[in-house]
């Protein structure tokens, strides 16, 4: 058995690798996914004091640092044994609302817009924000400010739009001024046009990404998600929901404190990043997806008509339970609207400038489990702490690791596709890289390749002699 | 003569030594705005890294101004200042030396500016030589003792170079000032 190694992957939030082992016959048998970072944080969190938490935990990432921050706080509400005043569960919505629209605009316009845009085939030296900028300057433009609205809400509620602080544990550290709702309000329309846009011409080109989407990862599954008692998205409350392919319920109002009940944790030695399952249907059966694509497939509705319409296009175009992890680009651009709404709706109601915005307590339980939906899915935050509340044991079940095994399936899928025995195209890697991008991982806060990261493939005969090596820097 | 405010961003890892030099001594030009009233026109921002979104609000300044650590082998707390031709020419972006965001220069930005948004200003670079780049926040003694005078090369630019657009002063600021103008090179530890 040969293998061809892709190292690193480019355009991801973090550091990955992937291995395609091939067959005597040059197919493609097996692909994994490696996640070659060690973070570390459940082991630097002991010892810590409980209220250091969601600060501590929002430096795991400088993407989504909100998440960990919500998901975290929500862990200390319960250690602290507080109810968070609705003012301020409505203003940690605000913030976790702000950080899906920058995210998924640094996901679709900085990594994935150079693939649907320019090609899978383009000259890689400008298969990047260059190539977008040159070609669709109003693209460029549009993730732009897209990012830049979501960053400027998160840098005026927390301070700073990298690791902001503000969430704390019991509810938020400050009320939202008048003239902080206005300025943002004020940038709400602007937003929604650039989304509106986007969306249109996602959809405007569907037809071209056809091959694609039929093996970017389409295959049946599981899907798990936060959902609202009225069966709309809920992205920093509600109850979790598991289904599977056909739209059956699984799991409904599945209590986030109870998750060990229902979701495995697998580790695999050829990679960091542990995988999750649905334990009912064991390892690796319960293979299950969270994030965008899931999302819509979990809810009833969005909740809001601009993004209710959206959605009801899409399942009319791709039947009610989308199984392609290509659709996470369309589901992606679906939440920027549905978030969009949800920020005006919150910041214009009348109580979002109440001044009870905290609740404060010593420790009173000695566990607690905090859930999040963070931009690529669900986060669970698990601490137990002693009596003095200082944390003992973490466990963090992260967004990207609950689509871990789908990833390498994917991966498995697309490289069958598109690989053949020692003939790698250029474009063929790109797309074995490329679904790893639909799925948007967020590794570590570190580089945001624009296309030109170094690639290094090598192809080994099953006598373990190197028979090709392919480099690009 | 451009309008709208300065720009200033002083950019770094404040958890890599003194590659948080930059964030330092945009603090402290807010420190003056706020209690003095020094750089009243300016926006003052402290970041991480350049980012593409920054392409907006410069295309709307009248001057940009990025101050960084650099580690180039100058002396540890030396200043210098390079000043940046406002991009006049229309045409494609073409980042020079970027392959991801970490790489992303002023004068990247600057031409982002100008092709995404039809305009870009004139900018000048302030740097602050670096003595070490370990894990670990704080600064070295001359890092430190260096942010009075990067925040006085600022007020140099700004006050020779944004009130006279049309003026070539390069020769003259180094006569002026003492400070050195040099490239504007990122280091090659940035973390």
């Amino acid at each position: 058995m040969s293998e061809i190694v892709i190292e690193p992957i480019s355009r991801i939030e973090g550091h990955a690798k992937i291995t395609l082992l091939l067959d005597e016959a040059g197919e493609v048998a097996d692909a994994h996914f490696h996640v070659t970072q060690f973070r570390g944080f459940e082991r630097i969190a002991q010892g810590r004091p409980v209220y250091e938490m969601p600060s501590l935990m929002a430096r795991i990432c400088g993407i989504c640092p909100v998440s960990h921050l919500i998901a975290s706080a929500k862990a200390c509400d319960e250690i602290l044994g507080v109810s968070v005043p609705p003012v301020a569960v409505k203003l940690r919505r605000i913030m976790n609302l702000a950080q899906i629209v920058q995210s998924h605009a640094l996901s679709f316009f900085h990594l994935s817009s150079p693939d649907l845009l320019l090609g899978f085939d383009h000259d890689p030296a400008t298969r990047n924000i260059v190539g977008v900028v040159e070609r669709a300057p109003q693209l460029g433009r549009d993730g732009i400010a897209l990012r830049k609205f979501g960053q400027e809400i998160i840098e005026g509620l927390g301070g700073k739009r990298v690791h902001p602080a503000w969430v704390v544990p019991g509810g938020v550290s400050a009320p939202l001024e008048a003239s902080q709702r206005d300025t943002i309000l004020a940038t709400v329309p602007d937003a929604r046009a650039r989304a509106a846009r986007t969306l249109e011409w996602f959809k405007a080109n569907l037809a071209s990404w056809l091959e694609e989407a039929a093996c970017f990862g389409s295959f049946p599954s599981l899907y798990m998600g936060l959902v609202h008692e009225t069966g709309n998205a809920a992205y920093s409350d509600g109850d979790l929901r598991v289904i599977d392919s056909d739209g059956v319920v699984l799991m409904d109002k599945g209590d986030p404190r109870s998750y060990g009940d229902y979701i495995g944790e697998a580790v695999e030695p050829w990679s960091y990043l542990k995988s999750t399952f649905y334990k009912p249907l064991g390892y690796p059966e319960g293979l299950y997806r969270v994030g965008p694509l899931a999302r819509l497939n979990v809810v009833d509705q969005l909740g809001t008509p601009a993004a209710d319409g959206e959605l009801a296009e899409y399942r009319a175009r791709l039947g009610r339970y989308p199984n392609s992890s290509f659709y996470y680009h369309w589901a992606r651009l679906i939440e920027v609207v549905h978030c969009i709404d949800m920020l005006d709706e919150l910041l214009s109601a009348p109580d979002i400038l109440g001044e009870d915005v905290r609740a404060h307590a010593a420790i009173n339980r000695r566990e607690g489990v905090g859930v999040s939906e963070a931009p690529r899915g669900t986060l669970f935050h698990h601490y137990r702490v002693d009596a003095d509340g200082m944390v003992e044991w973490v466990n963090l079940v992260i967004a990207t690791g609950h689509n871990n095994l789908a990833m390498n399936r994917s991966v498995l899928e697309v490289a069958r596709h598109y690989v053949k025995g020692d003939h790698v195209s250029e474009g063929a890697l790109n797309r074995v890289e490329a679904v790893i991008r639909a799925y948007d991982p967020c590794l570590s806060c570190s580089t945001h390749a624009i296309g030109q990261m170094p690639l290094s493939l090598e192809i080994v005969s099953p006598e373990g002699q190197l028979v090709r090596r392919v480099t690009r820097s | 003569m451009r309008s709208g405010p300065i720009w200033i961003v002083g950019y770094g890892n404040p958890l890599r030594g003194d590659d948080g030099v930059g964030q330092e001594v945009a603090m402290a030009l807010l420190q003056q705005k706020y209690s003095v009233g020094g750089f009243a026109s300016a926006t003052i921002t402290c970041a991480h890294q350049l980012l593409p979104e920054m392409a907006l609000d410069i295309s709307r300044s009248r001057f940009a101004v990025f101050i960084d650590a650099a580690h180039d082998g100058r002396p540890g707390g030396s200043v210098s200042l390079q000043l940046l031709d406002q991009p006049r020419e229309p045409g494609p972006w073409q980042p020079s030396g970027a392959s991801c965001w970490e790489d992303f220069t002023p004068a990247n930005l600057l031409a982002l500016s100008r092709c995404l948004f039809g305009s870009a200003p004139a900018g000048a670079v302030v740097t602050v030589g670096v003595v070490a780049l370990g894990l670990g926040m704080g600064l070295s003694p001359q890092a430190q003792a260096a942010i009075p005078r990067a925040a006085a090369a600022v007020g140099l630019a700004i006050s020779a170079v944004a009130e006279r657009p049309d003026a070539v002063l390069q020769s003259s600021i180094s006569w002026r000032s003492g400070y050195k103008v040099a490239p504007h090179t990122r280091g090659a530890e940035r973390a």
